[in-house]
């Protein structure tokens, strides 16, 4: 017998010796949908911004693609970024920021996925780059308005480090982006990957703020192994 | 340094005069027990959310079998590797050879309570392995050379003073007390690690059967990180660690944060399934999924199946009298507090855990603060009995519980006992207290107080004038209560 089913095989024995505890009364809601905090006809925008502002995060909202580039521009210059890696997404893409940051000292790199041949350098050469950047710059597959909470997807082009390695972490999202519940965002992740079992991709970060820590006397501190700042660009422009 | 279970009275009896302790939780008693309180009050209704979650663990739960064959066959199809540990030494096995076939020298770990519970990290280094603890509690508490003392705050029981003395001793930057350069000592230490790192090891804090995938609830982000850099990532679940559904997700994650820290959502919850896909650019090139059993199938085989719900929240473990005042580490062995006094003995027999559920007031705190409901006291009641099946009760204790049993019987008998006791207490009576009583007596006095019995018992008082007062009027009754 194989040690998966020796291993199953107790659980078996198990479940039909021990006793099932007294069971939680009928839960009416079978689908396991939670009661959302977020109220009907609520301004979604607003309830985002205040969740993820009250657990250290910024938010600026601006109303077209120039502005958002500017204020990411601004943002590098201000940090005195040198290295920036970001995510290859269209978004991204049609914001053309490289060399409005490039203009401003900085260095930009997309990651930009590789062929077959070829993967297994740029995967170094990326990690390289990640190691030492001072920005990481994403986009979202979604935002959620309930928590504050930024959806990202690993994707071919949408590397997992650009919003973990960096001590400063950019995500630019559109306002159509935006979604009430942890479980609609569940909903809209089914659809993004490839598999095609179950549309989840290989690895779903949901962000909240800055990486932060109580460990020592429970005092609240930011940037102990993620990004110590966390920077949402919420673009209201919902036709491009 | 780890203590055992044996001397859990003397441990706590220690615990009880370490003046940085009782300071350290003082502070979590005060910060974690509000936080909590007031976070699920913020979600409307706390009563219908925990038992949507105590469902979802009855489920799964009840049908273990069908969703870990599930989750694994999932895993398959992904292409990750499913290992299935019996126990401590088998999982040990299991991910040493991984770390072999990886020809692995630098391990990262995320924090992980089913590592700590097969002692991983000590096996590892034996054989040669640098391994790192990476959560920054964790991180502490490893440069100390120390266990953990609190499921959620490992270093709980440390001051600033004594990490900030660590930290520049064991890394060498100057000595500093303020936070965010301590911090930053920690990051730049264990950055140059992760990216050196070739295997990363992670718990699970949930594993979803209908998608295989693994879910990390974390703050620091040392989760994302060794589940990321390292070519090899492992992951190490107890086997209860299932929920059935990815539907189930949303609310197992909002009672678990919410419980755990007070947080709406923990900083970073990352959800991982199978290995990194042809195109990606980073993720780990294999992923091991290592499902433990280690005792659990006892438990589940046991009247005490309920103890397999836990979420490893600690939220028992703050709101717990006992635990408020000897903390952690008195308990002897990786879960403390409510929790680990039903875990322990679960785990590691009662020959050498006895007394730990003998460590509770029976108070219930513990079970109104559980996000899935987990009757804790009725589990502490089982094991007590089987405690006392085996033998384990003092020589007396029987005698003595059969005459309080024989006394109540009779209302005479019981006048006679108070009016016994209120002679024979005289000499040990100090302003209506009772602080020191002779043998058989002198255990239960040893670390507590015993109000004294009145000079007349309320029957008596009722007699002779209470029954003829009016209640709600400005009588005895009502005065006695302001």
């Amino acid at each position: 017998m194989s040690s998966r089913e020796a291993f199953l095989a107790r659980v078996q024995r198990a479940l039909r010796t021990g006793s099932q505890p007294h069971q939680a009364e009928e839960v009416s809601a079978e689908n396991g949908e939670v009661v959302s905090l977020v109220t009907e006809g609520e301004d979604l925008a607003a309830r985002l911004q205040r969740e993820l502002e009250g657990v250290g995060g910024s938010v600026a909202r601006v109303g077209h693609m120039a502005e958002a580039a500017q204020y990411i521009t601004r943002l590098a210059e201000e940090k005195g970024a040198e290295v920036v890696v970001r995510w290859q997404s269209d978004l991204l893409d049609t914001l053309e920021i490289d060399d409005a940051l490039q203009a401003g000292g900085a260095n930009v790199h997309a990651a930009s996925p590789a062929s077959e041949a070829e993967a297994a350098d740029r995967r170094q050469e990326l990690r390289e780059l990640l190691a030492r950047a001072d920005m990481g710059l994403s986009g979202v597959d979604a935002v959620i308005a309930e928590t504050g909470t930024l959806m990202l997807t690993a994707q071919p082009g949408q590397m997992r480090g650009v919003s973990l390695l960096p001590p400063v972490h950019v995500a630019v999202a559109r306002t159509d982006q935006i979604v009430a519940t942890f479980a609609d965002a569940l909903r809209a992740a089914r659809q993004a990957g490839e598999d095609v079992q179950h549309n989840l991709t290989s690895c779903i970060s949901f962000v909240t703020g800055p990486s932060r820590t109580g460990d020592i006397e429970l005092r609240l501190t930011v940037g102990v192994h993620g990004p110590g700042e966390l920077h949402l660009v919420l673009l209201d422009e919902p036709n491009t | 340094m780890h203590l055992g279970t044996e001397g859990f009275q003397e441990h706590a009896r220690q615990a009880l005069k370490d003046e940085p302790l009782q300071k350290a939780l003082h502070l979590l008693t005060n910060e974690f027990v509000p936080r909590r309180v007031a976070a699920m009050q913020a979600l409307g209704d706390p009563e219908a959310l925990r038992t949507q979650a105590r469902a979802v663990k009855e489920r799964a739960i009840a049908q273990l079998d069908t969703y870990l064959e599930q989750f694994a066959d999932n895993l398959d199809r992904l292409g990750a590797r499913v290992h299935w540990a019996h126990d401590a030494a088998e999982a040990r096995d299991i991910i040493t050879g991984i770390a072999q076939q990886a020809e692995a020298k630098v391990i990262v770990k995320g924090k992980s309570m089913a590592a700590e519970e097969i002692h991983l990290n000590p096996h590892l280094e034996e054989l040669g392995y640098e391994v790192l603890e990476t959560d920054l509690g964790e991180y502490i508490i490893q440069l100390a050379e120390e266990t953990p003392s609190h499921i959620i705050a490992p270093a709980i029981h440390k001051t600033r003073q004594q990490i900030a003395s660590l930290l520049h001793e064991k890394i060498g930057d100057p000595y500093t007390e303020e936070l965010p350069g301590m911090t930053q000592i920690a990051r730049r230490a264990l950055r140059q690690q992760f990216l050196r790192a070739d295997v990363g090891i992670t718990g699970v804090n949930f594993a979803i059967a209908d998608t295989g995938s693994i879910v990390l609830v974390t703050n620091e982000g040392n989760g994302r990180l060794s589940s990321t850099l390292p070519r090899v990532h492992i992951a190490l679940m107890g086997m209860e660690k299932i929920i059935p559904r990815l539907d189930d997700l949303p609310v197992m994650l909002k009672v678990l944060t919410n419980s755990a820290t007070g947080q709406k959502i923990s900083s970073y919850v990352t959800m991982i399934t199978g290995p990194r896909r042809t195109h990606d650019l980073d993720g780990p090139e294999e992923l091991h999924v290592v499902v433990m059993d280690n005792g659990r199938s006892d438990i589940l085989g046991s009247d005490n199946r309920e103890a397999l719900y836990c979420l490893r929240c600690g939220a028992c473990l703050n709101v717990c009298p006992i635990y408020q005042n000897i903390g952690g580490h008195a308990y002897g062995w990786v879960y403390p507090g409510p929790i680990g006094a039903v875990l322990t003995p679960l785990f590691t027999g009662l020959d050498t855990a006895k007394h730990l559920p003998r460590a509770s007031t029976l108070c219930g705190a513990c079970r109104e603060a559980c996000p899935v409901k987990i009757d804790i006291p009725h589990m502490l009641l089982n094991l007590r009995r089987q405690s006392v099946n085996r033998g384990d009760a003092l020589a007396g204790e029987g005698r003595l519980f059969s005459l309080w049993a024989w006394i109540m019987q009779r209302p005479g008998r019981y006048r006679l006992a108070l009016r016994l006791a209120r002679l024979g207490q005289m000499p040990f009576t100090r302003r209506g207290w009772l602080g020191k009583l002779p043998p058989p007596f002198h255990n239960w006095t040893q670390s507590r107080d015993f109000k004294a019995v009145a000079p007349q018992s309320f029957r008596d008082r009722w007699q002779a004038t209470l029954q003829y007062e009016q209640p709600g009027r400005n009588g005895a009754g009502g005065a006695n209560h302001e």
